[in-house]
């Protein structure tokens, strides 16, 4: 009887007991807590708050910020997305082939994933600097004037969104070579005998047999694209103003800078929403595209 | 049936005692932090201050003699930096204070109901009684130990104002004519002032600054009004229409929207610009890269007809005890030890500013000549620490930012301080 009280599965549920906790600790209820959060005018610190209604939320609509904001994590989240998967798989097929450098070009491509991206902002603000910077200072020897490069909103974002395609293309292509590999040769093989080009190979063979791989390089990608900060954070501080700001920057500035933790919860609720109906609906999509070998 | 049940037993156990755990207000057993005053047990006191640099190291080397001293009492100092401020809104939202911290300016208006009663400590009889305002109320209540006070104003290189033939402005127009002299004089190589605005706050300590002059030290101010909340923000235009006239003409640096404080430094240290809207600290920041720099302190110009210069002051270096703490006579106890007069004089040496005590003789190193130069140039408080309030640091800097930018005019500028200074004002 004994025994039998303690199954396997009794186990089991047990053994992920401490996992589970971790999630309610450190996920739901932070987020159930943000969601009471956004419905109160609380600063973030003091001990007394009032209940507000959807005040927060109508401020949040209503505050052109965050409209930038939105437009500038949307550029974020879908350009380096575009970007790292184009040239994530343009590097992987150069690697399938057979190369003497193989391995020194998946290690070069690979290297700044493992920096931080605080760094790496840092690194590529020092490029991009208008007194001293890198790119200036060539621009310089070639007689040219110096360009302000992270002062203008837009410039900055497209910026920002390279730096963080530089940053972690490499992921992507290292998803896409293992991808590429498990295609068998002999497709390839059958398509030749038939007198399939490159393009048309590349196009039925190797395209659809990578979707898995595309669906979640996408997917990845988007989600950390949309949740972008710390290269934000070292290249511009989100500024100027709110011009290179993404969701999280702002989410992050409401509440300890502008002290209105009821606004920075909303706008996290909506941030939330936001990545959730993106990535559900492009994992969706692509899963549809997917075929089997 | 029964082993479904048991497993559901045994999660729901776990995740109740766990958040209960977390829910858990600190009065659990904390064995190190119990003997309040027990010479006989060991007692721990958790410090923790917003300075870095070398004024930490003081800050420490003192906390050390305190606990050869007191071997019954460890300190666990901490010195977080820049993220200080961010951590302490945290640990006052979850009301676990460290037993000693520093409050940067904010003892009344920010942490003035997490702050103990020091008034009855011996050392508040010296209380120097230009800072006394800043860290008592009308009760009575004493809220930190102010080891130095601010006295705050613009630095200048020397050796450049004197190159361009230049003295020391002391109004606004004088300072515009300087401005247009330097530009002049050195083809534009040299700015008259050099802000990193990427890192938004020093744009915000230019306002905070300039709004003394504008609204506050005249004899016809918005002082009052401001305080009641019924102060016109149209009156407000002005100044950034100011910031942003010196940033057309080319009087700021090219870059103030991408540069950082350290270019800042850099740049008045290597003679790149001539004024440096920060304070005496700035001096010893860009010495750090020049040690031959020569530079002075000045007030802030006057703005305003018939008004005189000032300097900008408050609490500096300051320790407060958490009222809760549960070593609250150790911790007045470590606060006391500071403000000893070697303590004190080392401390405010270190920051090149007055010592808070009166008891204490004035030892500012280079720029102790300064102090006493303008020993009769009124002091008034920082702008912000009391005419606005808490929470609107941001919404200076970032607007700074915003006008230059082009994204605002003056008039919004104005307008979004309006609008942030009821929602802060009416909050709770």
């Amino acid at each position: 009887m004994k025994k039998k009280m303690w199954g396997s599965s009794t186990i089991l549920n047990v053994m992920y007991v401490p996992a589970l906790l971790f999630f309610a600790v450190f996920i739901f209820y932070p987020f159930i807590e943000g969601i009471r959060i956004s419905f109160t005018n609380w600063d973030g610190y003091s001990q007394q708050f009032s209940y507000v209604g959807f005040e927060k939320y109508i401020n949040m609509l209503a505050d052109k910020n965050t409209w930038t904001t939105m437009s500038n994590t949307v550029i974020y989240g879908f350009g380096s997305t575009l970007l790292q998967n184009v040239l994530g798989l343009a590097y992987a097929l150069f690697l399938d082939q057979q190369l003497r450098a193989k391995g020194l070009v998946r290690t070069i491509v690979y290297l700044p994933v493992i920096i931080s991206s605080l760094i790496m902002g840092y690194i590529w603000y020092f490029f991009f600097q208008f007194d001293g910077g890198a790119i200036n200072d060539i621009m310089a020897l070639f007689g040219a004037q110096p360009v302000d490069w992270l002062a203008s909103g837009p410039r900055a974002v497209g910026i920002i969104t390279f730096v963080n395609t530089f940053q972690f293309m490499g992921v992507a292509m290292t998803i896409y070579v293992a991808g590429l590999q498990s295609i068998p040769k002999d497709y390839y093989e059958a398509a030749s005998i038939d007198g399939a080009n490159w393009w048309s190979q590349f196009k039925n063979i190797t395209l659809p047999l990578l979707m898995p791989a595309i669906t979640i390089n996408v997917v990845l990608n988007i989600i950390g694209g949309l949740k972008l900060f710390d290269v934000i954070v070292a290249m511009t501080n989100g500024g100027p103003g709110y011009a290179s700001s993404s969701l999280s920057t702002m989410m992050y500035n409401l509440y300890f800078a502008r002290q209105d933790a009821g606004y920075a919860a909303a706008l996290g609720n909506f941030m939330f929403l936001f990545i959730a109906i993106v990535s559900i609906t492009s994992l969706i999509l692509l899963k549809r595209k997917e075929v089997k070998i | 049936m029964r082993k479904k049940w048991l497993s559901i037993s045994c999660l729901t156990l776990a995740v109740v005692t766990a958040l209960t755990a977390c829910g858990s207000n600190g009065e659990g057993d904390k064995s190190s932090n119990t003997a309040d005053g027990n010479a006989d047990k060991k007692v721990t006191l958790t410090v923790s201050t917003n300075v870095v640099g070398e004024q930490a190291t003081v800050l420490q080397d003192i906390a050390n003699k305190f606990m050869t001293e007191n071997p019954t009492i460890k300190v666990e100092f901490s010195a977080p930096g820049k993220d200080y401020e961010n951590t302490m809104k945290v640990k006052m939202a979850s009301k676990d204070m460290p037993d000693v911290f520093a409050t940067h300016g904010w003892s009344k208006n920010r942490y003035g109901e997490y702050l103990a009663d020091l008034s009855g400590e011996a050392w508040a009889a010296d209380l120097d009684p230009s800072i006394k305002s800043s860290v008592t109320d009308e009760s009575g209540k004493l809220y930190v130990l102010p080891m130095d006070q601010d006295k705050s104003g613009p630095v200048y290189n020397i050796d450049l104002l004197k190159e361009y033939g230049l003295e020391v402005p002391k109004t606004y127009d004088e300072f515009l004519a300087a401005a247009e002299v330097i530009k002049t004089k050195s083809d534009g190589k040299v700015v008259a002032i050099h802000i990193g605005g990427a890192d938004a706050w020093p744009i915000g300590q230019w306002f905070d600054f300039m709004a003394t002059p504008m609204l506050i030290s005249a004899e016809q101010n918005s002082a009052q009004a401001l305080l009641d909340g019924t102060f016109d923000w149209t009156k407000f235009d002005e100044l950034p229409q100011m910031f942003k006239d010196f940033y057309d003409k080319g009087y700021f640096n090219k870059d103030i929207l991408t540069s950082k404080y350290s270019d800042s430094a850099k740049a008045f240290a290597e003679g790149k610009a001539v004024f440096g809207f920060y304070g005496p600290y700035f001096i010893e920041e860009a010495k750090n890269i020049n040690p031959n720099l020569n530079a002075g302190l000045m007030p802030i110009p006057s703005i305003q007809a018939n008004d005189s210069p000032t300097f900008a002051g408050g609490e500096k270096t300051t320790w407060g005890v958490w009222k809760d703490s549960k070593n609250i006579e150790a911790a007045k106890k470590f606060v006391a030890y500071y403000a000893q007069a070697e303590n004190i004089s080392g401390l405010a040496k270190s920051n090149q500013l007055p010592p808070g005590l009166s008891s204490v003789k004035i030892d500012a190193g280079e720029l102790t000549a300064y102090y006493e130069q303008y020993k009769d140039t009124r002091v008034l408080p920082f702008f912000d620490r009391v005419y606005l309030p808490n929470g609107m640091w941001d919404v200076l800097c970032k607007n700074g930012q915003d006008i230059l930018a082009g994204g605002i005019d003056a008039r919004q500028y104005s307008e979004n301080m309006k609008k942030e200074f009821e929602r802060l004002s009416t909050n709770k």
